[in-house]
């Protein structure tokens, strides 16, 4: 239901376990491989959905939010709508670039800020001329199939909710839980939201889950900051991230997205942020400010009956974005996808 | 230089085609139930079961409705109508995403929604009654009262629904009698939810969305006057109104709608003659029953155009439909509050005394009931649903959601129908 996601169809009809979600995959490669066969489609050997590919997907999108001004949250929409559409669809059997224009532009109406339909697809345009046709009737048209393909169901729940829901249920028991969220720890766990939408989390995990993970990597990213920043002066992030909203001047106060990615690298200080969450390690810990908030915040969970083997798997994920990120690699992507479309007219 | 091929859907729509269950591999028509400014209702069951029992009402969107631009219609040489994809409508969308959340036994239930050759079909469970028939059979050819017993179930079972819808965020924004479906076994099942919508943290005004909503005589004051954050309360004043006309048979406030200049479409007139009606039924509204009176935008409107002073007079109205039951003029008094912030809201309601005395709101509105609704009527003269043709021919045909045997052209009935017409409830422009 549209006010309860334990009722929602996100929760009984879309949401996957790791298990459905690999079969699901298979079945798309195994159908990959029969329209092969059957001189369907040709073989791209370079086109694979992975991280390279979402990264590059993510951007399209962001790119073409920008451009209309849209909203946060419609752009979430558009991107779980992206990623349940390609656990049945192969991504060489369609034009990638419209189906990010298609939706981002069913993401809209159903976030009430539509778009019209010649503004988005000129907008699509003025981005991806190769790849975008004039005509309206070929985004509409593909609206039908995106809806299709999610047996109708699009109504979604983001943990951008979750998030304000926590930092207003912390400010008014503040007197219990000792803590806060302040407004720069709200906006970083805001943008490793954004940025959440490049992993299968989405199809995997009710979104409080992802917002309680955002909260956690921010506060134990915060103690360990200083500890990164003797290392991070050495990273360059080639084609970074840019949904990420982190100021990219490192100062003393404020998060660096390289920080994030050295996190993200098992042999530095930062490695055992996901082992905090087994409480041994709070013994360890100095009982600075940030270890209390820290203390806290897990005190918060245990009392909370949020599933922490759940959390501890969404901050592994995102977490690993940041590595992933550090090997993207946009142009051969981009050259992958050129090479397939421009070749499927032969 | 780039081609066709690549602009496309590609090998990706080649192969859905060719495995798509089609509408009429699963369901066969039996007949056509109504046509309205959405689309058409068909009545189907099952194809290839032996049971007759399950029935179902699909409803397809018409396709200038849930497209946005006529322009792209042609004809081909056969004078059939080529429809393009123009992308669906604010209005389809939402009722497709909404319905396919929404699980509770007071709203129609979606059984499916299938997408085939540009036409949408949405698959309800089959109501065989609707509130409109229900009235129109109690007041001809002789006025028969609906009994206290079925009009308090009824209107229970309405305000569960609403409270159901706004406990979830959504208001419905056009509650009549014609919307409220009703089983065989006398369940109430709210439908249309075409112009319904989420109402938590809009991100525009309501009405920068849809300037103008609810059919005309249900349409609560504060909308009247031009409200641009109006609330679920809007949702109640209907219900009240709803209320009223099942325990009098004909519409409490029948105004005459103000038909938007074609020539200024922006512009949406102060509805005058409506205000009219409500006010001579509830009394002139002042700031002191209704404090935020003066911050609407037709305020002046209101205050230019209704210039007799009239006084409360719902407890004579109510007298003089015939009806005695205190609690329920308590409660209707409380749905038709001016001030939607003092009206009634739906659990509020739904705990009100009148529910709590004799004789008690039962699961089965018809029980005890010795009478017997007539069915649906269908017509049979039409089962092609396929066919985009048929609903735009016959979309004045005919006119009603219900068994029209007893229609001697009948004014009142005439009119009821007229409100749900197209000119009543304009839709949400197509995107």
């Amino acid at each position: 239901m549209s006010a309860d996601f334990w009722c929602s169809s996100q929760r009984n009809k879309w949401q996957l376990s790791r298990q459905s979600l690999l079969e699901a995959r298979r079945k798309v490669l195994l159908l990959e491989r029969k329209m092969i066969q059957n001189g369907l489609i040709k073989d791209y050997p370079n086109i694979h959905y992975d991280f390279n590919m979402r990264i590059y997907l993510h951007n399209l999108l962001i790119k073409l939010g920008r451009r209309l001004n849209i909203r946060q949250v419609a752009l979430a929409t558009a991107e779980i709508y992206l990623n349940r559409f390609l656990t049945r669809v192969s991504l060489k059997e369609i034009n990638v670039y419209l189906l990010v224009t298609t939706c981002l532009y069913v993401a809209c109406k159903i976030e009430e800020c539509p778009q019209h339909i010649r503004l988005i697809i000129s907008e699509a345009r003025n981005l991806w001329p190769e790849y975008i046709p004039h005509d309206v009737t070929k985004l509409a048209e593909f609206e039908f199939y995106l809806i299709e393909e999610m047996d109708s169901y699009l109504f979604l729940h983001h943990p951008y909710k979750s998030l304000i829901q926590i930092r207003d249920f912390l400010n008014e028991n503040s007197a219990v839980f000792g803590f806060t969220l302040t407004d720069d720890e709200l906006q970083n766990a805001w943008s490793l939201v954004n940025d959440s939408y490049i992993t299968d989390l989405h199809l995997l995990l009710p979104p409080h889950i992802i917002a309680v993970a955002s909260i956690y990597i921010t506060i134990v990213l915060k103690k360990n900051l200083s500890a990164i920043r003797v290392n991070s002066s050495a990273v360059n992030s080639n084609g970074g991230p840019n949904s990420m909203m982190f100021n990219r001047n490192p100062d003393q106060n404020s998060m660096h997205i390289d920080d994030l990615m050295i996190l993200a690298n098992p042999s530095t200080p930062g490695s055992d942020l996901v082992n905090n969450l087994e409480r041994t390690n709070f013994h360890d810990m100095k009982l600075d400010e940030e270890t209390i908030k820290i203390n806290k915040f897990m005190n918060f969970l245990d009392h909370s009956h949020i599933n922490l083997d759940e959390v501890v798997e969404a901050m592994q994920d995102m977490i690993n974005i940041y590595v992933q990120w550090n090997r993207y690699n946009e142009q051969g992507v981009k050259k992958a996808l050129q090479v397939m479309l421009l070749n499927r007219q032969l | 230089m780039a081609s066709n091929s690549i602009l496309t859907l590609g090998p990706f729509k080649h192969r859905k085609d060719l495995t798509r269950e089609s509408v009429l591999s699963t369901y066969q028509i039996i007949g056509y139930i109504a046509a309205g400014t959405y689309g058409k209702v068909y009545k189907a069951k099952l194809k290839n079961t032996a049971s007759a029992e399950q029935l179902f009402a699909i409803k397809k969107f018409k396709s200038d409705n849930h497209s946005s631009n006529r322009s792209h219609h042609n004809h081909d040489i056969n004078g059939n109508e080529i429809v393009h994809y123009t992308g669906i409508s604010q209005s389809a969308i939402r009722e497709m995403s909404l319905c396919r959340e929404l699980n509770n036994k007071n709203i129609t239930k979606l059984v499916d929604i299938i997408l085939e050759n540009k036409s949408i079909y949405m698959i309800f469970e089959f109501c065989e009654h609707d509130l409109l028939q229900i009235i129109h059979y109690h007041s001809h050819p002789e006025v028969k009262p609906i009994p206290q017993a079925t009009v308090k179930s009824l209107i229970w079972q309405i305000l569960n629904g609403v409270t159901f819808l706004h406990q979830n965020w959504i208001f419905h924004r056009d509650l009549k009698p014609a919307n409220i479906m009703v089983s065989s076994s006398g369940v109430v099942k709210i439908g249309d939810l075409g112009l319904a919508r989420k109402f938590n943290n809009p991100l525009q005004s309501l009405y920068t969305g849809d300037k103008v909503v609810v059919t005309i005589w249900y349409r609560a004051p504060e909308l009247l006057l031009g409200a641009r954050h109006y609330t679920p309360a809007i949702d109640l004043w209907a219900v009240g109104c709803i209320l009223a006309e099942l325990l009098s048979l004909r519409p409490i406030f029948k105004g005459e709608e103000a038909k938007i200049d074609i020539n200024n479409k922006k512009s949406v007139p102060f509805q005058k003659n409506q205000f009219q009606k409500i006010v001579e039924v509830l009394g002139t509204p002042s700031m002191k029953n209704w404090p935020a009176l003066n911050k609407y935008p037709e305020f002046i409107s209101f205050q230019q155009q209704l210039t007799t002073n009239y006084p409360p007079n719902l407890v004579n109205w109510y007298k003089m439909i015939g009806s005695s039951n205190k609690q329920c003029l308590e409660l209707l008094k409380g749905l038709l509050e001016y001030d939607p912030l003092v009206r009634l809201t739906a659990d509020n309601a739904l705990v009100h005394p009148y529910f709590l005395e004799l004789p008690k709101v039962q699961e089965n509105a018809f029980e005890g009931l010795n009478l017997k609704y007539p069915k649906r009527r269908i017509y049979t003269d039409d089962n092609d649903i396929i066919s985009n043709q048929a609903i735009n021919q016959n979309f004045k045909r005919h006119g009603g959601a219900y068994d029209d045997q007893h229609n001697n052209s009948n004014n009142n009935t005439n009119n009821s129908l007229n409100a749900n017409n197209a000119n009543n409830v304009p839709r949400k422009r197509a995107r």
